[in-house]
């Protein structure tokens, strides 16, 4: 019986073009009895394989082929735990030891960790033995098998041959046979698959020319000449080699000693002791800290306390079943770790007073009373009503998740700490593997083909279904229409949707950290993460998961860098930092702001679709803030939950304001209970789990398998396999079959995105802070806003934007006034406070050059002209920059107009063409310039050339919005976006603007969102499929549209129904000079703004 | 003239973006002592003689 033992999955990244899933599929069908998962440099996909091949009853070898210094490639594959320990410490040398993305291994490292390995010789193109052999002849592959004999050991080391009817094939196979018969070394068959079936070969010749950069005609040399590296029918194998039948036994052979290894069962991870192991066991360790925090936070005889009791015993008692209670304490010394750094960071700094937590948990974990009490979360979970089964309950299945945010800076600082606090080997990031998706796939496949690069970025730009549908998507594209069957585009088409979905490459998991006793390196690799001095494991979540390895998640929330600056600078400025735990949760004035959609820029609640609920749901507490952040996902979306919540929250507040109760219909009298706080539907992912307890009579042990099922990629179809127990439940508790169908409809919705309770409940609870600060600290809420961009919904220019609207002013860069950021100026008693913004902010300038500057004034004063600029500048400082500055109105104060100091800059510094390597090429500085034409006098800059000098030279505006300019050339009939909610519904209008957002989430059914910003504020535009589909050319890619449609108004939102949507258009101007200078003709000023308009934020 | 043995057989499957070759070539010895290359195209089922 023959066994694959050379086979690549899409996990050797672009030289594998089948799923490992696809590959023991086929290999089923087939009836092999076992197969070698032998990826490129890496078992990425290994994990998974091997447990899917056990529920096929397939024998999965787990093994790699690896890169040797010189480029040669060999096969290694696990026969034993200890084995697989190697070849993980062989592939974290490999990576570790080399160039990020060129991992290489010594042939003398694999001899020094080869024991439980076996290693083969490689394949036919670059094997190590058949290269030498087509390099160097028969004697010096002779001689090198014989150094890999005594490297390795005859019982180790087999000779590959392979037969993929390549020219030559046959010779080198004999050749390889005599070299093996010579010197007494087993010999193999192996097929090199690459991919599970013939027709797939197409998909990995575009892999090769993407992976080599150049297109197929350019990797003619690189590609495999045919199609036979498929996985073959084993009949097949056993007559190709009919000539030496024992390269064939030997496959059966090499499965079976491999058998002393299982990944799924073998693994052995351990999670490290917590500090003080050693004095007390863990249960009473952990009992202890909780207790005695208990005390603290519900005293005896206070509103909680019997519950906090009760809550901590079920809790406890829970841990100790697990055996969790370890885990819990290790938790608790690394957020001790994360309180020593965020002391650290803040020392010195105001804000260290300010009562700030180290970081604070999201995600289920906010639901544990121990977490709470251990200081892993911030919310109460009596208090705030949360369910504890989603993250802990009887049957848990896999460790819980804890998830910490931190601050940016506290977290680097934090993942540097645990590096060195448990060893480097001991500690990796959790990867994760970004997949093709439509516009990568347009992108890079296209570029194999050799089509046109301008047709292939307008067919991604526009095209924006998923990669399958790319044929309709071209059929409605401007231009493309029958495209979609012409040559070379139709293989885009179906290339496309193979691609799709396989994995790109390796990335980092946003914060996902695998702590293990034993060395992780010898559990599994790791390798270089693209940020310098960050490494990251070769599993992903779902793996590590799998291998029940312990998941730590620190996660960066810029919305607590934002908090932390934002007090810094409240604390500067008053002398006392804002305690941000103590603040009143219940004022009005915070919730009336939220609740008229007055919300950019703030945590969560900002998006155009959270504005348009928020209008409607009215939130007034913090519980309603919870639901805010949770309803506006696709998994209550999909379940059609957000009508009826909003629709029975009116009811509510109508018969709360006539004095009466309000009882919410729900599906099933069952669900009564566990939906009343939502008003019957299901908007949280616990409800999900306890719907299934109360009407199907689900036991912990299924809502935790559900639970598992939710969290997982492609979790539709794990979800949907739960119906007949469903069903079975619902009907033995008298549930009509109807209602449960339609009750499960709800359920498997979660499979999309949704949140826990304490999830929403934490970001609640940052949602309203962020918004106390904005309100009543606006200037350095506004200035830190813009110094921790990029993070929400929208560009800085539209935040800009907004700031001004709520009395901001945004003042330019100023050479003299400027910091490195953004900083606050004028909050005397009469100011209402501006923003200046920092020269780190200006194109061509870095956070370096910047800071070096600003220095310099002030060390020796304030700069007083161009030259004494110039001269003191930092050398770095290049002259695209300094022109940059004097564009954008940085150096105004030296008395000169914006030209005459663009041309001061020009007599004292020489054009690019000349400019030497370091910085600007000075020329002779040190004396004061008598230049004859040193002052000639140049005009000021028009307003609309100084909005273009500011989109160009910051990339957004502080000086208003562009259409201010040319608002006396917009068509006639337009309404400003103030005034919609003056007019009728029902009643047609057009609007004209700036696009902001587009928005084509896959829950609204092809419906296109647009926000249009005017002067005014900005206008929701929904855009249907049909009227789409016909203006799909404005709507995706035009900077400035003009919307004709049918103004819509629904609980307290204004939205345009368009019926057309256009590129905003002017008349070419009559001549040259029509217009005057200061009055840009409209055309000329668009097409300006058309090149340096900053790009709307598209989001899914 | 017949064929005395198939001394190796190989494919091509190229270009397949544009005129797809497909073709099974075998370098065959003839009963003359003469070795010839002869290849089917997979696409129309014609064979032919690799030119030397």
């Amino acid at each position: 019986m023959y066994v694959e033992l050379h086979c690549h999955s899409a996990f050797s990244f672009l030289d594998g073009a089948s799923p490992p899933d696809e590959l023991l599929a086929e290999a089923h069908r087939l009836g092999y009895p076992a197969l070698a998962l032998t990826d490129r440099n890496g078992v990425y996909g290994s994990l998974a394989f091997a447990h899917a091949a056990k529920a096929l009853s397939i024998q999965a070898i787990t093994g790699a082929e690896v890169t040797l210094s010189d480029g040669a490639r060999v096969v290694l594959l696990a026969e034993s735990p200890c084995g697989y320990a190697n070849l993980c410490r062989l592939l974290t040398e490999a990576h570790l030891g080399a160039e990020r993305l060129d991992p290489r291994l010594q042939l003398a490292s694999i001899a020094e960790r080869r024991e439980g390995l076996i290693i083969l010789s490689g394949s036919r193109r670059d094997g190590l033995l058949p290269r030498k052999l087509e390099q160097d002849g028969l004697n010096a592959a002779r001689y090198l098998a014989a150094h890999c004999k005594s490297l390795f050991g005859p019982d180790r080391f087999f000779v590959e041959i392979q037969r993929n009817r390549v020219r030559g094939d046959m010779g080198i196979s004999r050749a390889l046979i005599d070299v093996a018969a010579d010197l007494q070394l087993g010999i193999l068959a192996a097929g090199s698959v690459h991919y599970h079936t013939r027709n797939l070969h197409r998909l990995h010749d575009v892999m090769v020319a993407i992976r080599n950069r150049t297109t197929l005609d350019g990797s003619h040399r690189l590609r495999n000449p045919n199609s036979e590296f498929y996985l073959r029918p084993l009949d097949e194998v056993v007559s190709l080699y009919a000539d030496c039948p024992d390269a064939v036994a030997t496959t059966s052979v090499i499965a079976e000693r491999c058998k002393a290894f299982d990944l799924t069962r073998d693994l052995g991870y351990a999670f490290p002791d917590f500090r003080g192991a050693d004095r007390a066991p863990a249960p009473r360790a952990l009992a202890e800290l909780c207790q005695a925090r208990l005390t603290e936070r519900y005293p005896p005889g206070s509103i909680y306390h019997t519950q906090a009791v009760r809550r901590l015993e079920e809790e406890l008692k829970l841990i100790a079943h697990h055996q969790l209670s370890g885990f819990f304490l290790v938790y608790h010394d690394l957020f001790d770790l994360a309180r020593e750094v965020a002391a650290d960071i803040r020392k010195g700094s105001r804000r260290a007073l300010g009562n700030l937590l180290p970081g604070r948990g999201r995600g289920s974990s906010v639901s544990s009373i121990v977490c709470y009490l251990l200081g892993l979360s911030h919310i109460d979970p009596i208090a705030n009503k949360l369910f504890l089964g989603r993250f802990l309950n009887e049957t848990l299945a896999s460790v819980p998740d804890i998830d910490l945010d931190f601050p940016r800076e506290i977290r680097e600082e934090l993942i540097r700490r645990v590096y060195t606090h448990y060893g480097a080997e001991h500690v990796g990031l959790v990867c994760s593997f970004p997949t093709y998706r439509l516009r990568s796939a347009v992108r890079e496949i296209g570029k194999a083909l050799d089509l046109p690069l301008g047709e292939i970025e307008l067919v991604a730009k526009l095209a924006d279904g998923r990669a399958d549908e790319l044929p309709d998507e071209m059929d409605n594209l401007p231009g493309f229409a029958g495209r979609k069957d012409a040559p070379l585009w139709k293989e885009l088409c179906q290339l496309a949707h193979e691609i799709r979905g396989l994995p790109r490459h390796v990335s980092q998991h946003p914060g996902g950290m695998i702590i293990s006793s034993r060395p992780l390196i010898e559990l599994v690799p790791l390798e270089r993460a693209a940020i310098a001095d960050r490494v990251v494991c070769q599993w992903d979540k779902d793996s590590c998961d799998d291998a029940r390895f312990i998941k730590i998640d620190f996660l960066a929330l810029g919305m607590l860098s934002l908090v932390e600056e934002c007090v810094e600078l409240i604390a500067r400025r008053t002398g006392t930092p804002p305690d941000l735990s103590r603040i009143d949760f219940e004022d009005p004035a915070i919730y009336d702001r939220i609740c008229a959609g007055d919300t950019i820029g703030l945590f969560q609640i900002e998006s155009r679709a959270q504005i348009q609920m928020i209008r409607r749901s009215r939130p007034r507490n913090l519980e309603d803030l919870a639901v805010e952040v949770a309803i506006v996902r696709p998994g209550p979306i999909v379940g059609g939950a957000v009508n009826p919540y909003v629709r029975r929250r009116e009811e509510q507040r109508r018969a709360h304001a006539a004095g009466q109760p309000y009882e919410p219909p729900v599906d099933h009298p069952l669900l009564r209970d566990c939906l009343a706080e939502t008003l019957g539907v299901i908007l949280y992912q616990d409800q999900v789990l306890q719907v299934c307890q109360a009407l199907a009579g689900f036991t912990t042990g299924q809502a935790e398998a559900l639970r598992r099922a939710m969290s997982r990629r492609r979790s539709h179809d794990l979800m949907a396999g739960f119906w007949e127990e469903f069903r079975a439940g619902a009907l033995a508790r008298g549930v009509p079959e109807a209602t449960a169908e339609k009750i499960f409809g709800q359920v498997i919705a979660f499979s999309e995105f949704g949140f826990p309770k304490s999830h929403a409940a934490a970001f609640g609870l940052l949602a309203y802070q962020s918004a106390w600060l904005r309100h009543y600290h606006p200037v350095e809420y506004y200035v830190a806003l813009f110094n921790n961009q990029p993070m929400g919904f929208y560009s800085t220019d539209a935040l800009g934007r907004d700031a001004m609207r709520n009395g901001i002013e945004m003042r330019l860069p100023d050479v003299n006034a400027s910091d490195v950021w953004c900083t606050v100026e004028g909050t005397g008693s009469r100011e209402s406070g501006s923003v200046r913004i920092g020269l780190g902010f200006i194109r061509h300038w870095s956070e370096e050059t910047a800071t070096a500057t600003v220095e310099e004034r002030e060390k020796h004063g304030p700069f007083k002209s161009v030259g004494d600029f110039i001269r003191r500048a930092p050398p770095k400082l290049k002259r695209t920059a300094i022109e940059s500055l004097m564009w954008v109105g940085g150096c105004d104060g030296f008395g000169l107009t914006r030209r005459e100091l663009l041309w001061q800059v020009g007599l004292w510094l020489p054009p690019k063409a000349s400019r030497s390597g370091d910085g600007r090429g000075r020329r002779q500085l040190e004396l004061a310039l008598n230049h004859p034409h040193e002052r000639l006098a140049f005009g000021g800059l028009a307003p609309h050339e100084r909005l273009l000098a500011e989109y160009a030279t910051l990339g957004f505006s502080a000086s208003g919005h562009p259409l201010t300019l040319v608002r006396s050339a917009l068509p006639s009939g337009l309404t400003l976006n103030r005034d919609l909610e003056n007019l009728k519904a029902g009643v047609k209008c057009r609007v004209a603007g700036l696009v902001v957002a587009r928005q084509r989430p896959e829950t609204a059914k092809g419906t296109v969102f647009l926000l249009v910003e005017d002067e005014t504020g900005m206008t929701n535009v929904i855009v249907r499929p049909d009227i789409y589909d016909r203006y799909r050319a404005a709507v995706r890619g035009e900077p400035f549209v003009l919307v004709s449609g049918k103004l819509a108004k629904d609980d307290g939102t204004v939205n345009v129904l368009a019926e057309k949507v256009e590129g905003l258009q002017f008349g070419t101007p009559a001549s040259s000079h029509d217009g005057a200078r200061d009055t840009p003709h409209a055309f000329t000023f668009l097409r300006a703004m058309r090149r340096v308009a900053p790009d709307s934020k598209d989001w899914g | 003239m017949s064929i005395e043995t198939i001394l190796e057989s190989w494919s091509i499957d190229d270009e397949w973006w544009r005129q797809p070759i497909a073709r099974c070539y075998y370098a065959v010895l003839l009963d003359g002592g003469k070795r010839v290359v002869l290849f089917e195209d997979i696409t129309t089922g014609n064979w032919f003689a690799q030119m030397p």
